[in-house]
């Protein structure tokens, strides 16, 4: 392969993918500066590797390259095994979505990501009603004081949640058991 | 079971998350355990990830491009000092081809491709328009081969010495000149090359628009951008990219001569293709000194020489006819 072709192949290879694993990277990552590193990097390694160029052959190299780079990334950061006030132990957890299963042990760090990412996506409010009723044990009353709410509005708000969590893993849940 | 993986990623993907659970998230991601049954979604994700069309390219992918071949640049760069071996016994195989070609040329295929040879004298420049409309100014002793007509899928023509090249644009045949240690390949700009065959040095300096240097190995392609110049040097075996002052490079083409810490040895080199006089010295009175000299156009060469050996202080020299003796004082 001469020179010229060399580059226009791989130039068409790097506008084809190139966007691809920049945003793999970037959804995984949450940064945009990182993942144009990232990705820029693996081009940076593809370009001395020809033979690796092909259709499925760099699809597969690349889905590898971008997973190991990102990877290799997060460990770096340190990441802190604290445990956080969103731990529930797996009975109540059971018992809060009245979903019980014999798996839910081998699991159980599964759910407990399920649930804290779950919570985050709920509004302000629900969510602090919630983690005060289940983290910090309070009644209802006192929830209702505490946010300056009605005793009513508290228990609907645990309702709407608990909804919620049931949905997300009875779909989760759903196509296995069936 | 895994939806639960699924969904964990699904969730994490789509929307904003606190840091603490993105470093719970994190964790998990990377821990052992489960650890296929992650890959599998993540493949997944990936599998259904578009790829983009080739006829839509963002300025930022094209950012992207411009910043990867910098650093594949900038890779090679370390990378090519062990390959310079390689680099002189392709350049002794180019000049063996080329030299070869000329002889097909000549004797079996004179329709094929008939090369035309332009010579520039000592003491002179040519000024040259190719067939397709580029424009050539040649330095003293240079000497230029192309064919009558390009034919083929590129425009291709083979130097000797220094000339600057003003090509015309033509994005379906790119524009190659070869040299003894590289070759050039541009679509429409401005480069100047130098590669005379007694130098130490050899450079590739870009003007406008961009050209791609290719050092007669295949993997080691550098692509220069504006008043980049890439030099490399023949004895050290070293090259370089630098960013010279760009009327010093063209100087040439106005008559001036620029020299930028040179030695007297290198000086004289130019000063033998520059004016019509042979040079008698011995090597050993030259000092490895370098000097920074510039000249206008038209300087006659008693004028140089009174200059240089003022300024060096340890030379003397005579002019016998077209005869230049240089002797220490």
């Amino acid at each position: 392969m001469n020179t010229e072709s060399y580059v226009r192949e791989f130039e068409e290879i790097f506008i084809q993918y190139f966007p691809k694993v920049r945003t793999f990277a970037a959804i995984l990552l949450k940064s945009e500066q990182e993942a144009e590193d990232v990705a820029q990097d693996i081009f940076v390694k593809l370009w001395e590797q020809p033979d690796l160029w092909e259709g499925d052959l760099v699809r597969n190299y690349l889905y590898t390259m971008v997973k190991n780079h990102v990877f290799n990334r997060i460990k770096r950061k340190k990441i802190e095994s604290r445990y956080i006030q969103s731990q529930i132990n797996l009975q109540s957890l059971e018992e809060m979505t009245e979903f019980k299963d014999p798996l839910n042990e081998i699991y159980h760090e599964e759910l407990q990501l399920l649930l804290k990412l779950s919570l985050e996506q709920m509004p302000e409010k629900r969510r602090q009603v919630f983690e005060m009723s289940r983290f910090q044990h309070l009644s209802n009353h006192e929830i209702a004081e505490r946010m300056n709410l009605s005793v009513r509005t508290v228990e609907q708000h645990l309702y709407l949640v608990l909804k919620d969590l049931k949905k997300l893993l009875t779909i989760a849940i759903f196509l296995i058991k069936f | 079971m895994e939806n639960y993986f699924n969904k964990i990623i699904e969730l994490f993907v789509k929307s904003d998350v606190s840091a603490s659970s993105q470093n719970e998230f994190y964790r998990w991601l990377t821990g052992d355990k489960f650890s296929r049954e992650k890959d599998r979604v993540l493949r997944d994700l990936w599998d259904n990830m578009a790829e983009n069309k080739p006829a839509e390219v963002s300025s930022e992918t094209q950012q992207s491009l411009h910043d990867v071949h910098k650093k594949i640049r900038q890779r090679h760069r370390k990378v090519n000092t062990k390959l310079l071996r390689f680099w002189q016994i392709s350049a002794a195989c180019l000049l063996i081809a080329l030299l070869s070609a000329l002889y097909l040329t000549d004797k079996t295929t004179p329709a094929a491709a008939d090369l035309i040879e332009l010579y520039a004298p000592t003491a002179e420049m040519r000024h040259l328009t190719l067939p397709d409309g580029s424009e050539v100014q040649m330095n003293s002793t240079a000497t230029l081969l192309y064919p009558a007509q390009f034919t083929g899928k590129s425009r291709s023509v083979y130097l000797i010495g220094e000339a600057n090249f003003k090509v015309a644009r033509d994005a379906e045949k790119p524009f190659i000149v070869k040299s003894s240690d590289f070759q050039v390949t541009a679509l429409g700009t401005e480069f100047n090359i130098k590669a005379y065959p007694g130098d130490s040095t050899l450079s590739a300096t870009l003007l406008s628009g961009s050209v791609e240097v290719k050092f007669n190995h295949l993997s080691s392609a550098l692509i220069l951008e504006p008043n980049e110049q890439l030099t490399y040097n023949r004895f050290t075996k070293t090259e370089s990219l630098d960013r010279p002052d760009i009327s010093d490079v063209t100087a040439w083409q106005r008559g001036e001569l620029v020299f930028k810490s040179t030695t007297l040895e290198e000086i004289i080199a130019v000063l033998e293709r520059k004016y019509p006089f042979s040079f008698v010295y011995a090597l050993s009175t030259l000092k490895e000194d370098k000097y920074t000299f510039r000249f206008k156009e038209n300087t006659s060469l008693p004028e140089v020489m009174d200059i240089i050996v003022s300024v060096s202080g340890s030379i003397q020299y005579r002019i016998e006819d077209d005869t230049c003796y240089i002797t220490s004082l």
